[in-house]
């Protein structure tokens, strides 16, 4: 029926594509976000479209999703022609999309949720129907979750099974995952590739987004890259290299990636923040630090290593004054000066030179409806009552140069931004207040490849030249291991082993699991 | 015993009745994220409709239920606007409230001098035992009814879903603007019925601004009854002792030497429609259960990114 054979290979039967876009065309204020996009997906084929951050792979999918309408550009479902302006439209044409930020209703419970998207369940039909409905297609795929409990109390993982079981139900042909796998423990992301392997087996096909090379050479079939809103090209993974790939996704940046190692300082300076005793709460009330005492020198990089939820987030947030300390002492020596933060507060410790990264930029630093200018504006060491238009626009045009954050302008809104340029702003901005120390939790979570490199060098790069000692805790333990002076190793609460830098990973991971 | 108990009964049905008719349709039309400022027009403008369609038909359950209908409709227009157009609920709804107002006397006004000149006896329905325990039974079965539809059906479901994350339920496949369409037909037809009621059961005539601040009441029943259908039986029971017996209030007070004026007696139930809800939200466990759907009056861009 078609005339066109986009992909016919010597012997291979030729195979019409399921979903095929051709020259789709995108603009946001200020941004072309796709540029003559073409895209197709083969039945049976594990699809991945790798980019960096903000270049488009989420607005092509909700172009195909029906969530955003192209300015221009023509979609075909099965070779048909078609118009998808609703997520609905997109369904009815076999393709499920699952987010990276799940898309459910907090406040509802999975049977309520899904009965949403369920069409032969009319709107007068009650949720305990669907809820036995859910539990026994729930058993007959293996994907195990309990219908009645409401969403909000699902963890990351068990919310994106809800998606697939969601995909799965619709007779979806083709599920698109954005991101969803990036966040994702390893064992929990082998699960992950694992189902969509056994979905391709029985026919169906995966679009993979994802902005990390490995994730996509791992499991996919065929490549294709988007470079700043445009096609690079697309490739057989078989017969591609990693170092091929890398060179389509970040062309002539690409030599920013591999210029060197980072420059460390052999001597450290004297003490600057002394931690002695401390314990703190977590949300729930019960001691998820206990007793954590150690000292960070001039210049030095104390990473905190240590499987997520052992504490190094609270610990963080004491350091940052935004929890509050039960027991022990934070001082900080600035020339010569003992001051005592503890419990000082988050505007004090601010404005004495500390800066801070929340491994949740959009919800803990940043906020959307304001801004790029106002949202450097707003910190304490910059501003304190009246805010100096001048020079925070220059800084902020100054920052948005330097690292290359994509936005139509320095005024422009926060929310316009993609989630790695959002991280960048913060970080951007909490790296120039640093002036005595700086305190992360997962500084580049969300960032590519070369936005990573960038912000790891900087950390260091202040550590050496201006003697600003870190404190970072990262789920990421390359990252630690990258840039750490000192490793320290939590575990339910405590410091269970402190390594110099240069120790074997497996010695690191033993005492975290131990 | 059981006599006096039943008189009380009687005497308070009709209020309950119309004011939690229109808590349970602002309820309706808040869980699906609109912002119900238009209520108090609605309301008002309902009584003038209900009255000037009663001079033409005589039958007030006629009259009713063609209201109820209309003010159905202005309810889709109002979903239509919020949902639709990036203007606030804000705008739209006071805007509509104040049409609503004006609307009321433009019906309402000429067909009172007509009712007063030609000496027409309006057929309203009787204060009389057996009908008021009928509207005050099917009242509480609609209640219960909604609350039903709110959580245990799938329609439901969309609508909190709509009213909590527009975004998301547009991306598990719901029309928010069908759900929304659907969710203030059904609260304005409550509203509407609601303010028949107050003028065929209660007040039984018309007069400029009859039904003006009823709807703000309601409005504050469902607000402090954190718009769960169940609670609203309580909270309007409470209002409607406040608006019945305030006069009692008085009087009692009086016989302990305290005299409050009789200004403030008539103001009571609206004191209360602003005091209670700020009590029930300065409560913190009862805040988050009664926490507003997470929407609520905020304008919904459907390419909004929801990073
Ligand atoms: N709703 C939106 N409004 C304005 N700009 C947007 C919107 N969605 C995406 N963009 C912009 O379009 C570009 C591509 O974004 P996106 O598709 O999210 O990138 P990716 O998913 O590849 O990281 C970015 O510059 C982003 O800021
Ligand atoms: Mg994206």
């Amino acid at each position: 029926m078609s005339t066109q054979t986009f992909f016919s290979l010597n012997g291979e039967k030729s195979l019409n594509p399921i979903i095929s876009a051709r020259g789709l065309w995108k603009s946001f204020p200020g941004v072309v976000a796709l540029k003559d996009v073409s895209l197709d997906v083969l039945p049976g084929e594990i699809h991945a479209i790798l980019g960096e951050n903000g270049a488009g792979k989420s607005t092509l999918l909700k172009i195909l999703y029906g969530i955003y309408v192209p300015d221009k550009g023509d979609l075909f479902f099965g070779g048909r022609k078609v118009v998808v302006t609703s997520p609905q439209d997109a369904v009815r044409n076999g393709l499920v999309l699952v987010s990276q930020v799940p898309q459910l209703i907090d406040s509802l419970t999975v049977a309520e949720n899904l009965s949403l998207s369920l069409s032969q369940f009319g709107y007068v039909s009650s949720v305990r129907k669907v809820s036995k409905f859910l539990l026994e297609k729930g058993r007959e795929y293996g994907v195990r979750v309990d219908p009645d409990i409401e969403v909000w109390k699902l963890s990351y993982t068990q919310k994106q099974l809800v998606e697939v079981l969601r995909a799965l139900l619709l007779n979806a042909k083709v599920i698109a995952f954005d991101e969803a796998t990036t966040l994702l423990p390893h064992a929990e992301k082998e699960k992950l590739y694992d189902f969509m392997k056994l979905f391709k087996s029985k026919g169906g096909s995966v679009l993979l987004v994802t902005h990390k090379i490995p994730e996509a050479m791992e499991v996919s079939d065929r490549i294709t890259v988007l470079r700043r809103g445009e096609v690079v090209g697309t490739v057989r993974t078989s017969e591609t290299t990693l170092d091929q790939v890398r060179y389509m996704m970040f062309g002539e940046r690409l030599t920013q990636l591999n210029s060197g190692k980072y420059e460390k300082l052999g001597e450290k300076g004297s003490e600057v923040l002394v931690v002695r005793d401390l314990w703190v709460r977590s949300d729930y009330g019960v001691y998820a630090v206990k007793g954590v005492s150690f000292s960070v020198r001039k210049g030095e990089i104390l990473g905190i290593a240590g499987v997520a939820g052992n504490g190094q987030l609270e610990l963080i947030q004491a350091l940052a004054g935004l929890r509050k300390s039960e027991r022990g002492s934070i001082r900080l020596r600035i020339n010569g000066n003992e001051i005592d933060v503890t419990n000082k507060g988050s505007t004090a410790i601010r404005r004495l030179g500390i800066g801070y990264i929340p491994d949740e930029p959009v919800k803990k630093g940043v906020s959307l409806d304001n801004s790029i200018e106002e949202n450097i504006a707003v910190h304490p060491r910059l501003t304190r009552f009246l805010i100096r238009w001048g020079d925070v626009k220059s800084l902020a045009t100054d920052l948005v140069r330097e690292f290359s954050i994509v936005t139509p302008s320095t005024n422009a809104k926060a929310k316009v931004l993609s989630g790695g340029n959002l991280m960048k702003v913060l970080v951007a901005r909490e790296l120039t207040v640093s002036k005595v120390a700086l305190v992360a939790y997962n500084p580049t979570r969300g960032l590519d490849e070369v936005s990573t490199r960038y912000v790891r060098r900087l950390i260091v790069s202040k550590a050496v030249s201006e003697g600003m000692c870190v404190v970072v805790a990262s789920e990421d333990l390359d990252e630690i291991m990258e840039i750490s002076d000192v490793i320290a190793v939590m575990n339910s609460g405590s410091f269970v082993g402190v390594f110099k830098s240069g120790v074997s990973r497996e010695e690191v991971e033993r005492v975290m699991v131990s | 015993m059981i006599g006096e108990i039943l008189n009380v009964i009687i005497a308070m049905s009709p209020i309950f009745v119309f004011l939690y008719l229109a808590s349970l349709g602002n309820s309706l039309v808040e869980k699906s994220g609109i912002l119900n400022l238009a209520i108090d027009g609605a309301y008002t403008l309902g009584v003038a409709l209900v009255f000037t369609l009663l001079v033409f038909v005589n039958d007030p359950t006629l009259a009713l239920l063609i209201t109820s209908l209309l003010i159905g409709l202005l309810g889709v227009l109002i979903a239509f606007l919020t949902t639709k157009l990036p203007i606030s609920h804000g705008a739209v709804g006071l805007s509509i409230q104040f049409v609503g107002y004006g609307l009321a006397s433009f019906l309402a006004y000429p067909m009172s001098l007509k009712v007063r000149a030609e000496r027409i006896s309006l057929n309203t329905y009787l204060t009389i035992p057996e009908v008021v325990l009928t509207f005050l039974t099917l009242s509480v079965v609609i209640g219960v009814l909604t609350y039903l539809l709110i959580y245990r059906t799938k329609l439901g479901a969309a609508i909190r879903a709509v009213g909590e994350n527009p975004a998301g339920a547009s991306a598990l496949g719901i029309n928010v603007l069908k759900i929304r369409i659907v969710a203030t037909f059904l609260g304005y037809v409550l509203i509407g019925s609601a303010s028949s009621l107050y003028l065929l059961l209660y007040t039984k005539n018309w007069q400029e601004g009859l039904g003006m601040g009823y709807g703000w009441i309601s409005f504050a029943i469902s607000l402090s009854s954190g718009r769960h259908p169940l609670v609203g039986i309580a909270t309007s029971i409470i209002f409607a002792t406040l608006i019945r017996y305030a006069y009692v209030l008085q009087d009692v007070l009086v016989g302990y030497g305290i005299s409050i004026s009789t200004f403030i007696v008539i103001a009571l139930p609206f004191i209360a429609a602003v005091f209670i809800p700020l009590v029930v939200t300065a409560i913190p466990q009862l805040r988050r259960r009664f926490a507003p759907p997470k929407h609520l009056g905020k304008i919904f861009f459907s390419e909004e990114r929801s990073v």
